[in-house]
């Protein structure tokens, strides 16, 4: 049969950011996928490097929209690591509950996106309603819908008091009725189970090999979730179970994180009831002047890893690695032999976030140049 | 007085898919685009410089569109009834088909990849809801006794009033079954290379089809009386309905029910018949 190649990207209607996917269909089957990654790259980790440690901190929660509160917490985290003193019960929580509203707000606008993919445009609409709720709480806790701005180095700006407590766990009360019944159809509705069980499949042994993570891992049954497996801020105080699954297909992935709203929310609350009434700490300027630090945090599309160096206060390297940064490897591979209707929906599956993965380009003296791995290590 | 008929149409099918975005906007909790925001997109349609690409250059690709625009027209002419003969139901069932003939020799000649594939596609799913479209119809006529749309007199078949609407559903592009329209996976399918009057044709073509579908149904579910209104109204409700109700099935399981369908709709006037 006739090989037709389509390339999706870098401008397509099932991908929201620039990515060059090509993909060779024979009929309807996808028989062969390459990608090109870069269109997005904006030298986030150059743009750290010199700066300030405070200044840094505006760098790096601007760097993805949806992971804004992990990015900076990761930042913080790290530093915070050579500071005499840990900033405090009450600051951790707080990080706590913006983290996991953020984590609820990316899964709902992720599961409106998988909808949208399979043209079931009214259940994408309905999730990005019960979101809009989450974005509202977000605002009046941090005075910001996305870029929330509330993490600092030793501290937090904002802090949840006793009414708005009641009312983040009021709202939440509200959605989570709504969220079942969303999820009660998108679990059981015919369609939508002949579009996703059994598609995308990536086994526990491939998921390992690939060195996959999130939500993506755990729906192979690997359990790498960073909150459980080294608690950070005050996740060792809260009682939850990681969601796994073993099916590996694109429904495991909508379970996974349809569960991991409730785990969230159930997170938020305890996070809520434990929260004392303390002081916190003033927002200074940290005084470190030397030191090589790293973090790592639970983004809500898997492990973030930050690692720093600092030199006179100032930080001269920066290296980040995103989640879809590690997961994005298994694109070629989970497409193939499948239908050219599922490639939006196992793309989907994957929740990738290309402004905050692309990385390596490399441009010294407007001249671009091609390195082997040592003297990228090196660089 | 026909004329006016005829002229009063054309804006009637653009307020009906100002219509189908409101009220599937409202079905989803939005507000959606005013009633006639699609007279607007038109004119703006018309206004914007038509950018070719040099591989699609040539005369089937520019002309397509317009063949799809006068065979809609000539439908109106036929469902209306301003123009009527001796089975004259055949002619518009076989126009059905030529308007989406046209407008996929149009992608093909596009030489897109996206078009290209929505075409083939579309190909394979035409054998399935054309065919039962079209056995639907002559199943009506042949048991209505009818020789003429004109004087057609209602007839109660509940197999061949299902089969005629669920063939319809990837005409209009109506979800489960709307694949070929699938944005998400082949951008603008057919029309991805379009721009301007081109696409301002293809665009117009396709709402006049679409309103000559749910005339022509209308009208064999119910003759030519007031309760065809009715049944007007409650098949673009329930088309609203689905398409703000279903996710999109893939690609072969569309072909799966489409083709069956075909296949029930031949059994289905066998036996009438």
């Amino acid at each position: 049969m006739h090989e037709v190649r389509l390339p999706f990207g870098p401008q397509h209607p099932s991908i929201k950011e620039p990515i060059f996917l090509s993909v060779d269909v024979e009929g309807e089957v996808v028989r062969d996928a390459s990608m090109r990654l870069g269109y997005a790259h904006r030298g986030a980790e150059k743009m750290v490097e010199g700066k300030s440690i405070m200044a840094g901190l505006f760098v790096t929660e601007r760097i993805c929209g949806l992971c804004s509160s992990a990015h900076s917490n990761c930042y913080v985290q790290a530093f915070e690591k050579l500071l005499p003193e840990k900033p405090g019960l009450r600051v951790a929580l707080t990080r706590v509950v913006i983290g996991e509203l953020e984590r609820i707000h990316s899964h709902l606008l992720w599961l409106g996106f998988l909808m949208h993919e399979i043209g079931f445009e009214s259940l994408f609409m309905l999730y990005w309603s019960v979101r809009e709720s989450v974005l509202n709480l977000l605002e009046k806790i941090s005075g910001n819908r996305i870029h929330h701005s509330n993490n600092w180095v030793g501290s937090v700006r904002s802090l949840i008091n006793k009414s708005l407590s009641l009312e983040i766990t009021n709202t939440l009360d509200a959605i989570k009725p709504k969220l079942e019944s969303y999820a009660k159809q998108a679990v059981n509705d015919r369609v939508i189970r002949s579009r996703l069980v059994s598609k995308g499949v990536l086994s526990e042994k491939d998921a390992e090999k690939l060195c996959l993570v999130g939500p993506l891992a755990r729906a192979s049954g690997i359990n790498n979730d960073v909150r459980s497996i080294a608690p950070y801020e005050a996740y060792s105080q809260l009682k939850f179970k990681v969601p796994l699954s073993h099916k590996c297909d694109a429904m495991a992935r909508l379970r996974i994180r349809l569960e991991e709203i409730n785990t969230s929310i159930s997170m938020v609350k305890q996070a809520l009831a434990l929260m004392p009434e303390s002081e916190v700490p003033a927002l200074v300027k940290p005084e470190i002047s030397e030191g090589c630090v790293t973090a790592r945090v639970e983004a809500p599309r898997g492990e973030l890893f930050h690692y720093y160096e600092v030199k006179n206060g100032l930080i001269t390297r920066a290296r980040f690695r995103t989640p879809t940064y590690a997961n994005i490897i298994c694109v070629p591979q989970i497409l193939q032999g499948y239908d050219l209707s599922d490639v939006p929906v196992i793309i989907a599956s994957l929740d990738p976030c290309f402004s905050c993965m692309d990385r390596v380009l490399v441009v010294k003296d407007g001249h671009k140049r091609i390195m082997n791995s040592k003297e990228l290590m090196r660089e | 007085m026909r004329l006016v008929l005829l002229l009063l149409c054309i804006p009637f099918a653009l307020l009906l898919e100002g219509f189908r975005r409101k009220l599937i906007a409202r079905m989803q909790s939005r507000v959606g685009p005013p009633v006639w925001q699609v007279f607007l997109d038109l004119r703006k349609l018309l206004s914007k410089r038509t950018l070719i690409a040099r591989e699609s250059h040539n005369l089937l690709f520019e002309f397509m569109p317009f063949a799809g625009l006068i065979t809609a027209v000539i439908l109106i002419l036929l469902i209306s009834g301003i123009v009527s003969f001796n089975y004259d139901f055949l002619v518009i069932a076989y126009l059905f088909v030529a308007l989406d003939a046209f407008l996929i020799v149009g992608g093909v000649a596009s030489k897109s990849p996206f078009a290209l594939q929505s075409s083939s596609r579309d190909l394979l799913l035409m054998i399935g809801y054309e065919s039962a479209f079209i056995l639907s119809i002559i199943t009506f006529f042949s048991v209505s006794g009818s020789s003429s749309l004109l004087v057609y007199s209602p007839v109660f078949l509940p197999l061949a009033s299902i089969i005629i609407i669920i063939a319809g559903m990837p005409m209009v592009g109506i979800t489960p079954f709307d694949t070929v329209r699938a944005g998400t996976e082949l951008a603008g399918c057919v029309k991805s290379e379009y721009s301007g009057p081109g696409l301002f044709a293809f665009e117009l073509g396709e709402f006049v089809r679409d309103f000559a579908y749910y005339w022509l149904v209308s009208v064999l579910l119910a003759g030519w009386s007031w309760f065809a209104l009715i049944v007007f109204a409650v098949l673009f409700f329930g088309f609203c309905l689905s398409q703000a109700s279903t996710p999109r099935l893939s690609a072969l399981n569309t072909a799966k029910v489409l083709l069956g369908l075909g296949v029930l709709a031949f059994i289905n006037l066998f036996m009438l018949v």
